[in-house]
C-alpha cells in the first residue's frame, strides 16, 4: 500500500466487506440475546446450549491447530502438536500453570520453526522493501486504464529460459509458463529494482503450458485474480515482458478468433494481439481488464494463450505430490528444446530428429510437438512430421498455427483432399490472413472444389486487392 | 479429578481459594477488578495473537484503517480470519460473509449460554444486545467462571470492563502487528499465530464443571474430522452432536450421588 503502488484492493469493496463481515457475525449474536430470554441460568437447556458452546470452541481449536488455513500450515503437524503437548504436560505438571503452559508451547514451536528454517530464519529482517512489478511504474500505457493496472502484477522470470514473465496471481504465488521453466526446480523473479529474488517451481502434473511458482520473504502482496472465460471476437490486449525495453509492456490489442473445445485442457485460446519474445508466462486481458489468459506461444501474428479459467485446475493438480512427473515432464522440455536449438540450421538425418521428436512428444508442449513436427518435415520425413501434428492437432484442434503448418506437409506430399478440413477452419477463423488465402487457392487449384477457389479470390480481392488478380490467373492456368 | 477454583477474575489456577470467592460490593471496585484481571493474561495474549491476525492483513494486501476495523467490528478471530483468507482468494463480496457467518455461528451458543448468568433486572433491553457485540473467547470464558458466583448487580460492570480491556488491546495488536511484519523474522510471525489456538486450549483444559469438560474432550476430536468432511458446515454440526452427547452423559453421570458431590457444576 506504500510506495506509490497501484492499490491492489479496492478500498470501498474492502469497507464494504468487513462491515458486511461484521453484521454477519451480529446475526449470530443477536439471536442468541433473543433466544436466551426464554432460558433460565440453572436450567436444563442452558447446560444444553453450554455444552454445544464448548463442544464448538472446543473442535474449532483443535481445527486451528491440527488443520491450520492459512500461514501456519507452514510449520508441519509434528511441530504443532509436539509443542502443545509439551504445553499441556508443563501445565499440569505444575499445577495447571496456564503461564508456564503456554510459554513452553510457544518457545519449543518458536524454536523448531527457527531450527527447521536454518541459517535462513531471519529473513524478513534483511529484506525491508518488499519485492515491487517491473511494471509498477509503467507511465506510457495507452490503453484503456482496467488494462493497464495489471503492469504492477509481471515480474521478469528466469530459469530454464533466460527472459520470461512471471504472473503474481495470489499472495506469494506467481504463475509462468510451464516451458521456461522445463525442469527447473528454482526460478529467479526480477522486479522493480531489478534484483535477483528466488521462487520455488510447485511441482505440477497440468497438462497445459502453466506452472505455479512461490516466493518466500518480503513480496508485495497481490490479491488473487478473478478468470473469466474468454469470448470469441472480444478485442484483448497482451501484457508481458519486453526484452528489449527491458520493463512490462501493454502491446497493441487484437481479437480472440478461436476458443479452447470444451473437455480439452491442453487447448488454447487463439487470438491476434501482439506479443513478442519473453512474454510467455504474460497475460492477456480484455479491454474491461478481466483476466483471460496466460500468454504462452505464437508466432507470426497468430498467438496462443491458456486459458486462465484453468488456474483452479493448476491449483489443484500442483504440490510436491506431482513431483517426480512434474520433473518428468521436465525433463523431456528441456531434452526437445536443446535437441531442436542443436539442430537448427541443418539438415539432420531423420533418425537422429526421431528421439529428439519423441521427447518433444512427451512434453505435452504443443509448441514443442510443433517445432519438432517442423524438424521431421525438414529432415524428409513428411509423414512422420503429419502424424506428430495431428497429434499436437488432437490436443487443439483450433490452433492456426498447427492447421497452416499442417496443411504446408500435406501439400507438400500432394495430399490436397486431405488438407481441405483444415483450411475450412483456417478460413472461417482468419478470412483476412495472407497466408491462409494463399494456401487456399493452391489446394483449390489441386482439389475439385469450386466454392473454395471462390471463397479464397473474393477474401483476397476484399483484404489484398494486389494480389488477387495473380491468384486468379494461378487458379485458371492449366496444371 | 477435582476442579480447583481460584481468585476472584483470575485465568490463572496457582490459587487454591475458597470455592465461593468474595467479590468487592461497589460497581467502581467491580471495575476495576475486572480490568486489571483483563490487563494481565488475556490482553497479553490477545495483544499477541492479533499481531498475527495484522501481519497476516498485511501480507495479503489490506490497509491497516482496515485491518483493525475489522478487530473491532467483527471481534471474533477464526471469523475474521476466515473473511481475509476468502478476500485473498478473489471471493466475492456474497462468499466472504457466508464464511464469516459460518466461522462464528458460534457466539449463538455462546451469547445463550452466556446471556441467562447477566439477565438482570433495571437495564434496558438494548443493552444486552450491547453485551452480545463484545462476547469472544476471552471475556465470554471469564465471564462464564466469574459470573454466576458474583452479585447480580456487578455482573454487566464487571463483563463490559473486562471486554473493553480485551478489545483495546486486540486492536492495539492488529496495528502494532500490522506495522512490525517486514521487521519480523518468519519464525515469530508463525508463533504469533500459533499463540491463539495453544491459549485456549490451555484456558479449555482448566475448565471446571464436568458437562464443560465432557464437552471440550468430545468436541476437540470431532471438530478436525468434522472440518475434513465439510469445511463449511463441518464445526457447528460437529459442536451440536458432541455438545449434546456431552450433555446426556453429565445427566447419566449426576443421577449417580456420588458424583454430585465432587463437581460443582
Amino acid at each position: 500500500m506504500t510506495n506509490g503502488v497501484v492499490p491492489t484492493f479496492d478500498p470501498t469493496w474492502l469497507w464494504i466487506a468487513v462491515v458486511a463481515s461484521a453484521f454477519a457475525t451480529y446475526i449470530w449474536r443477536a439471536f442468541g440475546v433473543a433466544a436466551a430470554r426464554h432460558i433460565s441460568a440453572d436450567g436444563a437447556m442452558s447446560r444444553w446450549i453450554a455444552c454445544v458452546a464448548y463442544a464448538i470452541l472446543a473442535g474449532l481449536i483443535a481445527r486451528m491447530i491440527v488443520i491450520p488455513i492459512g500461514v501456519l500450515d507452514e510449520a508441519p503437524m509434528f511441530d504443532r502438536l509436539f509443542a502443545l503437548s509439551l504445553g499441556f504436560a508443563v501445565f499440569f505438571f505444575f499445577k495447571r500453570h496456564l503461564i508456564f503452559g503456554l510459554l513452553t508451547a510457544l518457545f519449543v514451536f518458536v524454536g523448531l520453526t527457527v531450527y527447521r528454517a536454518g541459517d535462513h530464519w531471519t529473513d524478513a529482517l534483511a529484506a525491508p522493501a518488499p519485492l515491487l512489478s517491473m511494471g509498477t511504474d509503467a507511465g506510457d500505457c495507452t490503453a484503456p486504464t482496467p488494462v493497464c493496472a495489471w503492469t504492477n502484477r509481471l515480474y521478469a522470470v528466469s530459469a530454464f529460459d533466460p527472459v520470461g514473465t512471471a504472473t503474481a496471481i495470489a499472495p506469494g504465488v506467481l504463475v509462468t509458463s510451464r516451458h521456461v521453466v522445463a525442469d527447473e526446480s528454482q526460478a529467479t523473479i526480477f522486479g522493480s529494482d531489478r534484483s535477483p529474488h528466488s521462487a520455488d517451481v510447485i511441482p505440477t502434473d497440468f497438462a497445459g503450458d502453466l506452472i505455479r511458482l512461490r516466493v518466500t520473504g518480503s513480496f508485495h502482496p497481490h490479491p488473487a485474480v478473478k478468470p473469466e472465460p474468454a469470448v470469441l471476437g472480444e478485442t484483448v490486449y497482451a501484457i508481458g515482458i519486453d526484452i528489449g525495453r527491458n520493463a512490462v509492456r501493454v502491446y497493441e490489442p487484437g481479437t480472440i478468433i478461436a476458443l479452447p473445445p470444451t473437455g480439452l485442457t491442453a487447448a488454447h485460446i487463439h487470438h491476434t494481439a501482439v506479443s513478442g519474445p519473453g512474454n510467455s508466462g504474460g497475460i492477456l486481458v480484455n479491454a474491461e481488464g478481466t483476466l483471460i489468459g496466460f500468454i504462452a506461444a505464437g508466432g507470426d501474428g497468430r498467438n496462443e494463450a491458456v486459458p486462465a479459467t484453468l488456474l483452479s485446475d493448476l491449483n489443484n493438480q500442483s504440490g510436491p505430490e506431482f513431483a517426480d512427473v512434474s520433473h518428468r515432464i521436465g525433463a523431456s522440455m528441456r531434452t526437445c528444446v536443446l535437441g531442436l536449438e542443436g539442430l537448427r540450421g541443418r539438415r539432420a538425418p531423420v533418425d537422429q530428429v526421431i528421439p529428439i521428436a519423441e521427447a518433444c512428444s512427451a512434453s505435452g508442449n504443443r509448441q514443442m510437438m510443433d517445432n519438432a513436427a517442423q524438424a521431421l518435415a525438414f529432415a524428409g520425413d513428411r509423414d512422420a512430421a503429419v502424424a506428430l501434428f495431428d497429434a499436437s492437432l488432437a490436443l487443439d484442434p483450433n490452433a492456426p498455427n498447427t492447421l497452416i503448418s499442417q496443411t504446408i506437409t500435406l501439400h507438400l506430399l500432394r495430399r490436397f483432399a486431405d488438407s481441405l478440413p483444415l483450411i475450412n477452419s483456417l478460413i472461417e477463423m482468419l478470412p483476412a490472413d495472407q497466408q491462409v488465402l494463399r494456401l487456399a487457392v493452391h489446394a483449390a487449384k489441386f482439389t475439385p472444389d469450386p466454392d473454395l477457389g471462390d471463397r479464397a479470390l473474393n477474401l483476397l480481392g476484399e483484404h489484398f486487392p494486389n494480389q488477387e488478380p495473380m491468384a486468379r490467373q494461378f487458379l485458371e492456368s492449366g496444371t | 479429578m477435582k476442579f480447583p477454583s481460584r481468585d476472584p477474575g483470575r485465568m490463572t489456577a496457582k490459587s487454591d481459594a475458597a470455592d465461593q470467592p468474595t467479590w468487592p460490593e461497589s460497581k467502581a471496585e467491580i471495575i476495576k477488578t475486572a480490568m486489571l484481571s483483563a490487563a494481565g493474561l488475556p490482553a497479553l495474549v490477545l495483544f499477541f495473537s492479533m499481531a498475527g491476525y495484522g501481519s497476516m492483513c498485511r501480507q495479503f494486501g489490506l490497509p491497516v484503517e482496515v485491518a483493525a476495523f475489522s478487530t473491532l467490528a467483527i471481534w471474533g478471530l477464526p471469523g475474521q480470519i476466515a473473511m481475509v483468507e476468502m478476500m485473498a482468494i478473489g471471493a466475492p463480496m456474497v462468499a466472504v460473509a457466508l464464511a464469516v457467518t459460518v466461522a462464528n455461528a458460534r457466539f449463538m451458543p455462546m451469547t445463550m449460554a452466556l446471556l441467562p448468568h447477566m439477565q438482570v433486572t433495571g437495564h434496558a433491553r438494548w443493552w444486552y444486545y450491547l453485551l452480545a457485540q463484545f462476547i469472544s473467547l476471552n471475556p465470554w470464558a471469564a465471564a462464564m467462571r466469574n459470573c454466576p458466583t458474583m452479585p447480580l448487580n456487578l455482573r454487566l460492570p464487571y463483563f463490559f470492563a473486562f471486554a473493553i480491556i480485551c478489545v483495546s488491546a486486540a486492536t492495539l495488536g492488529t496495528v502494532v502487528g500490522y506495522e512490525a511484519t517486514t521487521a519480523l523474522p518468519r519464525p515469530i510471525i508463525l508463533g504469533l499465530i500459533f499463540l491463539n489456538p495453544a491459549y485456549f486450549a490451555l484456558v479449555f483444559a482448566d475448565v471446571r464443571t464436568r458437562s464443560g469438560a465432557l464437552a471440550l474432550a468430545f468436541g476437540a476430536p470431532m471438530g478436525p474430522i468434522a472440518h475434513m468432511v465439510s469445511p463449511e458446515w463441518g464445526l457447528p454440526i460437529a459442536g451440536l452432536v458432541a455438545g449434546t452427547l456431552a450433555f446426556v452423559v453429565d445427566n447419566k453421570m449426576r443421577d449417580r450421588p456420588a458424583a454430585k458431590e465432587r463437581f460443582h457444576d
